[in-house]
């Protein structure tokens, strides 16, 4: 099946969503994603990476290293209070344009 | 706070680049080692996970680097190498460029601190705006001095000035405070200091009858002259001082930002009194 681009602006969005749930790491991400796009959406890491650190660097985001289930040593991320309620502003304004595209469409 | 933290995150790229550098290192090759351990699994051959790798990564790390805050910084110091490797591989044309530059900038300043002064800023005087000089010409010469005479009768007949005061600058030598010393020093009017909007730091100027004759030896030093030949002693008014071998005791201090036209910081003045103002106008 052929691989959706990943919609401008929307990467930061979904990345905070997937790390409300649990603490994880990039490649841990990139998985979820694909898995909850239903396999449309394929994150590379050339796209992941540089928005995590952007996101860590504005303080949305805490990273450490830990080791994962299979002792490799891997740097999680996690929400912070801030990364928090950027995802919730985040959210509201996708919600008003998904709708507000919708109905465009739908009305048309 | 978002903006300290991005401060915060600048240093630390910079003061543990190569940490940072190592960390970015290990967080794709996990990720990359991670992905091909899932391929593997699903079947796909070593060469074409070896391709994928050599792609992803470098190309990755070079946008994380150029995402992150302060990249600016990294490019401005491969820049500065840069100029720095081409001066050296270069030394005439870059002497010849340094030394342009100097000279532009230099002469630049020279003339800005002067348009400043003298278009730029107001004087430092009360109503700037009203105060003119006013000389005397002859058809022979073209400036001679006013005398006090002159300028007495036409304070006196003038409509359009509130005041007219006089300013004769001649040097004097000062003594008995240490070493003699040669002064700049002013004849004034009593009323120029008040005209100019001017009151002293200590002490006080000079008052109406500091023009009689007999009351005229009173003198006002600068800031400048205060404090280097009279340890900027805070006691000072009513002091005596000798200037020229006459005695003239000091009313007061000017404040350290007044500056006379024409006079440097240190400096003496003196009112002008009939019999010595001739004198000093007369220079």
């Amino acid at each position: 099946m052929e691989k959706l681009d990943i919609p401008q602006g929307t990467l930061d969005l979904m990345i905070l969503t997937i790390l409300a749930r649990e603490p994880m790491h990039g490649y841990g991400i990139s998985q979820r994603l694909a898995v909850l796009s239903h396999d449309h959406f394929h994150v590379n890491p050339g796209s992941l990476f540089p928005s995590l650190y952007r996101l860590e660097q504005d303080g949305r985001l805490k990273a450490e290293w830990r080791a994962t289930k299979n002792n490799r040593r891997a740097k999680y991320y996690r929400l912070t209070a801030s990364g928090r309620r950027q995802l919730e502003q985040h959210r509201e304004r996708w919600n008003r344009v998904s709708f507000a595209v919708a109905s465009v469409l739908e009305g048309a | 706070m978002t903006l300290l933290h991005r401060l915060a995150f600048i240093v630390r790229w910079i003061a543990r680049r190569d940490r940072a550098e190592r960390e970015l290192n290990d967080e794709l090759e996990t990720f990359v080692d991670m992905a091909a351990a899932d391929r593997m699994r699903d079947g796909a051959t070593p060469r074409r996970l070896a391709v994928l790798h050599l792609g992803g990564v470098e190309q990755a790390k070079e946008r994380v680097r150029t995402a992150r805050h302060g990249a600016w910084f990294d490019e401005l110091a491969r820049d500065v190498r840069y100029a720095l490797r081409m001066c050296a591989r270069n030394p005439g044309f870059a002497a010849v460029v340094v030394a342009t530059l100097a000279l532009g900038i230099g002469a630049n300043t020279a003339v800005f601190s002067v348009v400043d002064a003298v278009l730029l800023r107001p004087l430092t005087y009360a109503e700037p705006e009203r105060l003119v000089v006013v000389h005397e010409t002859l058809p022979t010469r073209r400036r001679v001095p006013v005398g006090a005479f002159e300028c007495q009768e036409w304070g006196r007949a003038a409509q359009s000035f509130e005041h007219m005061s006089l300013m004769a600058v001649a040097p004097v030598v000062l003594t008995r405070a240490g070493d003699p010393a040669r002064l700049e020093a002013a004849r004034v009017s009593a009323r120029l200091f008040p005209m100019l909007g001017i009151e002293a730091a200590i002490g006080h100027t000079f008052g109406p009858e500091a023009e009689v004759l007999g009351r005229h030896r009173v003198a006002v030093l600068s800031d400048g002259l205060w404090r280097t030949r009279f340890g900027a002693d805070a006691t000072i008014a009513g002091r005596t001082i000798t200037l020229n071998d006459e005695s003239y005791v000091v009313t007061g201090v000017l404040p350290p930002a007044f500056r006379f036209p024409r006079l440097e910081q240190r400096h003496a003045s003196a009112p002008v009194a009939d019999g010595a103002s001739k004198r000093a106008a007369a220079r």
